[in-house]
């Protein structure tokens, strides 16, 4: 036995002796930045190559001899390097853009972008911010989650929302990361726009389904930002002025081609309009955000990079009577460090910090109410390169998270000051996951994540009747575990190529979420509560399984997909009638527990070269709950369920000085629950309430539409105009419908409905230098 | 919070527009809704039994073949046919801390809601105050309820006002509070926020809800005025009918004060 073990290992290190590894990085030649998802395939051997992953790092092991490599990322030139491998090598790359030798718009780029049929991930949505910034939206500002509710399987909650929908579950279920750090609310302004500034952001992808396991602690899923790491070859800037907001971001080298930082801010001045105000006192309200993104990199070797990176963002609306403010504040530390050329790690510590306050009344009338979530991060994720067949991901991640459901604080001796007790939970995970190359046709990824969860003192744990009354009520001290939790969350791809340029895949994914979003709106509002599982409340139990075609046209010009999925969502929660989420210490007592189904089809066609690109998305849907408390336990529309969505999304661009660009949106109206009938109490009407959510609102559509006009470039600056309506053709969709009666006559009821935004139109200027 | 949203997007873009539409809803088969409340102290004491009807066509049915009987946990008292949808008592003398029960007897069905007379807090005194005009009222006098709050027990109150003889707020714009936040204080709680001039007569009532009350009113609070929309879900009050009545059986005590506006505070 122990003869075989030792030539068994003498076979298998003899196997790996005859390969070669080939590592480093790809980057932009223009500004250093790393390049996510580029390509180096070697020319000689048939699909034989490796993809760049988001610290723009690769590597790839071989037999050793001549070959020639080629690095392709889409919108930039290729590169071919003829190399001769004998030992492990370091190979650091830079691609120019394509658009810098572009005449007459032949593009150079010949990459065959064929990602969405050769990876074997699926139901991952991807945007390069560069790419969205000619689509029209609300107020002209590019927003990256607008642009995401464009395709399909992502709806938005609401007119103008940031929230959203994925696959028919809840503005909670997804998993918001920031460059690594988890954004608990996306919204600005009550969700017009999205906290993230486009001209901070490298990369977006959103995995609606196949979430691979190094992701986990939200069930329906992961939308993934990485931020710019800043121009590392020279000073530049660019920034934006708008109607409603101004950008400026600054990038410049610490050290050249080693380091380099960005500083992205936003303000909105929506209350400069209200300075035009007669009303004194509207003169006086302040009514903005503002955001700020920073980061800084430094390659201090081949073999360690380190990064930092904030974001703080605020929304204040107020005067002197009261005021109203609430924001997100992340911070990231990474370390990237090679500990050879096929074993990747990266070391993360994150902070994350969601909270709001508002006061009301001047001097002794005055009380305040504030609450936030506090979390500590620490994630250490490694990549194994072991072979051109396997790719294996492992690592670990701890959480400590701190809950302040409530304080009110008040001047007035009336009232008493109310501090809800602060909440405590451990959250933690392991992963192992491998992507293997079985053959060139089938490629599979499996992986394991385990999860726990422990909700603990210092605290008070009470337990509720069946009708929320409660029952008993037990201390714990610091640290000491109230209720633990922990879970299995198997994930698995595979892809199968029918043939060069089409491929089914299939997915299975198990998400276990432990922290849940308490709301009362359909939109998120601002004083949400994110609250813990708990000795009450169950984690939320996601599984998804997804089966997809893939299939791309003339040479990837078109893509196609269709992709269908089905989805199982236990212990969902919702309220008790009149339940008060509101500073209530017994709040547990008001929720009740559920289950959910939802699935759904999902079409889309892409072009994405020459001069007209975009896309036609068209999605059938479904989404149901079922609580034994509402409805008569009868199962009832889910909130997302909307049926069809339809969405279209086109550029054009005419010549080098004008870009055109549209949208159009339609989806079934969203349920609701409508009267089924009316009656009396003290002389006022009364609706008569029956099934949940059996009705709709009217269906929602919307077109809205852009152009760009482009000043002349020189060397140094780069400047653009871009006009766009939102809402071209002014349809008036309804935010909401409410009953009343008729103001000349109380016996006759009537429906109406409020509609937020007709044709708008906006204008912003956006200069680079 | 949804005011405010709409608020903020109006401030926005003087863009948002309300219009009456035309909609198609179910209508559900009728159910019966009884309305009851029983006040403390000696009063005429009144039920209302009705069936529900269409939203947008018809009007609720008043129905007068009921039986209706008050019990206070020893005599069953009658209450008399009006013939017009009500039945009645001239006079019943209600006691704090008794537990009523009200019994509607209608085709074949018996409907049975109980409900504890609570002990009913003193109102002391109304207290004004001068406020300049701000961003959401003109100037004039903001009106107190000044009332020794009783420690330890949770209270319930509901506010309603008279100027000048008529009340200024009905079902629809309900004021409604417990003492979550002022347990035990002397409490000087704004009547609505409602502004008042110099010289005006006020009649303030206070009236002391138990939980039943209390949480028929939230829930109540939750859909009449501008109902369906924003919330997620519009639900049917609270009630204390069994069988799936509407309504509520109602035991409140009332204090009153009245004055003329003046600074006071």
């Amino acid at each position: 036995m122990y003869r075989v073990l030792i030539s068994f290992l003498l076979v298998s290190t003899g196997l790996y002796s005859q390969k070669v590894t080939i590592s480093g990085t790809v980057k932009d030649a223009s500004n250093g930045e790393d390049l996510i998802g580029a390509t180096v395939r070697v020319k000689e051997l048939n699909g034989v190559g490796a993809s760049t992953n988001v610290y723009g790092f690769y590597s790839l092991s071989v037999a050793p001899g001549n070959y020639t490599l080629v690095y392709q990322s889409l919108g930039f030139g290729d590169v071919e390097k003829t190399v001769t491998l004998t030992e492990n090598k370091t190979i650091n790359i830079e691609l120019a853009e394509a658009t810098t030798k572009l005449k007459d718009f032949v593009v150079t780029d010949t990459s065959d972008n064929d990602a969405n049929v050769r990876e074997v991930q699926m139901s991952l949505v991807k945007l390069d911010p560069k790419s969205i910034e000619t689509i029209p939206v609300l107020l002209g500002e590019a927003d990256v989650v607008k642009t995401l509710q464009l395709s399909p399987g992502i709806s938005s909650a609401g007119e103008g929302s940031s929230g959203f929908f994925v696959r028919g579950g809840g503005i909670d279920q997804n998993l918001i990361l920031l460059d690594e750090a988890v954004v608990f609310n996306a919204s600005h302004l009550l969700g017009f726009f999205s906290v993230f500034n486009s001209d901070a952001i490298k990369d977006v992808a959103l995995y609606k389904g196949g979430i691979p396991a190094q992701y986990g602690g939200r069930g329906s899923s992961v939308m993934d930002i990485t931020m710019r790491d800043g121009n590392n070859k020279k000073f530049g800037a660019k920034g934006g002025i708008g109607l409603i907001s101004s950008r400026l971001t600054v990038e410049a080298p610490i050290v050249k081609d080693k380091g380099s930082f960005l500083i992205a801010g936003r303000r909105s001045y929506a209350d400069l309009f209200l300075k035009f105000s007669a009303d004194e006192n509207l003169r006086n309200t302040a009514l903005f955000f503002y955001d700020l993104n920073l980061k800084a990199n430094y390659t201090i070797n081949q073999k360690n990079r380190v990064y930092l990176s904030g974001y703080f963002g605020r929304d204040k609306f107020g005067n002197d009577a009261f005021g109203f403010d609430w924001g997100n504040a992340t911070g990231t530390i990474r370390w990237n460090h090679l500990f050879s050329d096929k074993l990747f790690s990266n070391t993360t510590f994150i902070v994350s910090n969601y909270d709001y306050a508002f006061s009301i009344g001047e001097g002794e009338d005055q009380f305040g109410v504030k609450a936030s979530i506090f979390d500590y991060n620490f994630k250490e994720d490694f990549s194994y390169y072991l072979n051109g067949k396997n790719t294996i991901k492992f690592g670990l991640n701890a959480i400590h998270h701190t809950f302040s459901p409530g304080e009110l604080s008040a001047e007035n001796p009336s009232f008493n000051n109310i501090i809800l007790p602060k909440r405590y939970a451990l959250e933690g995970a392991v992963y192992l996951q491998n992507e293997q190359k079985i053959s060139e046709i089938i490629t599979l990824q499996y992986g394991l994540r385990y999860s726990v969860f422990n909700y603990m003192g210092k605290g008070t744990a009470k337990t509720f009747d069946n009708d929320g009354n409660e029952l008993t009520s037990t201390e714990y001290d610091s640290w000491e575990s109230i209720k633990f939790y922990n879970g299995l969350e198997p994930r698995f791809a595979a892809k199968y190529m029918l043939n060069d340029v089409s491929s089914i895949k299939a997915s299975y994914n198990r998400n276990f979420q432990y922290i849940h979003l308490l709301s009362n709106t359909t939109s998120s509002s601002p004083t949400d509560n994110w609250v813990p599982s708990s000795n009450n409340v169950k984690p939320q139990i996601i599984d998804q399984v997804a089966l997809g075609y893939f299939r791309n046209f003339k040479s990837n010009t078109y893509e196609f997909s269709v992709e269908g999925y089905y989805k199982n969502l236990q212990n969902q929660i919702d309220y008790r009638n009149g339940a008060q989420l509101f500073l209530n210490e017994n709040v547990e007592g008001d929720l009740v527990y559920g289950k959910g189904i939802a699935f759904g089809t999902e079409f889309l066609l892409r072009r994405n070269k020459g001069k007209l690109t975009g896309w036609i998305g068209y999605t059938f849907s479904r989404a149901f709950r079922t609580f034994d408390q509402v409805n008569n336990g009868e199962r009832y529309n889910a909130l997302q369920d909307r049926i069809h969505d339809v969405s279209v999304v086109a550029m054009y661009k005419l010549s080098d000085r004008w870009a055109f660009s549209g949208t159009f949106v339609y989806n079934t109206g969203q349920p609701t629950t409508f009267p089924a009938g009316q009656y009396k109490i003290q002389g006022v009407t009364i609706p008569y309430y029956t099934d949940r959510n059996s009705q709709r609102f009217p269906d929602y559509h919307r077109m809205d539409v852009g152009a760009t006009w482009y000043g002349k470039k020189t060397k140094k600056w780069k400047s653009s105009w871009t006009f766009s309506i939102y809402n071209l053709y002014a349809r008036e969709n309804a935010f909401t419908i409410t009953f009343r009666e008729n103001e000349d006559n109380p016996n006759v009821n009537e429906a109406v409905q409020t509609s937020l935004f007709r044709m708008i139109p906006s204008v912003t200027y956006n200069f680079e230098f | 919070m949804k005011n405010l949203f709409i608020y903020i997007s109006v401030l926005f873009v003087v863009s948002s527009c309300e219009k009456v539409i035309e909609l198609d809803l179910d209508d559900a088969p009728p159910k019966v809704v009884i309305e009851a409340e029983l006040l403390e102290g000696t009063n005429a004491f009144v039920t209302k039994v009705s069936k529900t009807g269409s939203y947008f066509e018809g009007q609720p049915e008043t129905i007068s073949n009921a039986t209706v009987t008050l019990n206070d946990g020893t005599t069953d008292v009658a209450l008399i046919n009006n013939n017009d949808g009500t039945y009645s008592l001239p006079s019943y003398t209600a006691s704090e801390n008794v537990t009523y029960t009200l019994k509607v007897d209608l085709e074949g069905t018996t409907y049975t809601a109980e409900s504890t007379m609570p002990t009913i807090t003193n109102l002391d005194t109304l207290g004004f105050d001068f406020q300049e005009p701000s961003a959401f009222t003109d100037s004039g006098y903001f009106c107190f309820f000044v009332f020794q709050d009783d420690p330890q027990v949770t209270n319930y109150f509901r506010g309603t006002v008279e100027v000048d003889g008529e009340f200024t707020k009905g079902v629809d714009d309900l004021y409604y509070f417990d003492d979550q936040f002022t347990d035990g204080n002397v409490v000087i709680i704004p009547v609505f926020g409602e502004i008042y001039q110099y010289g005006q007569e006020i009649k303030a009532n206070l009236h002391s809800l138990n939980k039943a009350g209390y949480d028929y009113y939230t829930t109540l609070d939750n859909i009449v005025g501008n109902s369906g929309g924003g919330n997620v879900a519009p639900a049917n009050p609270k009630t204390n009918w069994d069988n799936g009545a509407l309504g509520v059986f109602l035991t409140t005590g009332v204090r009153t004060k009245t004055a003329f506006v003046k600074q006071t505070l």
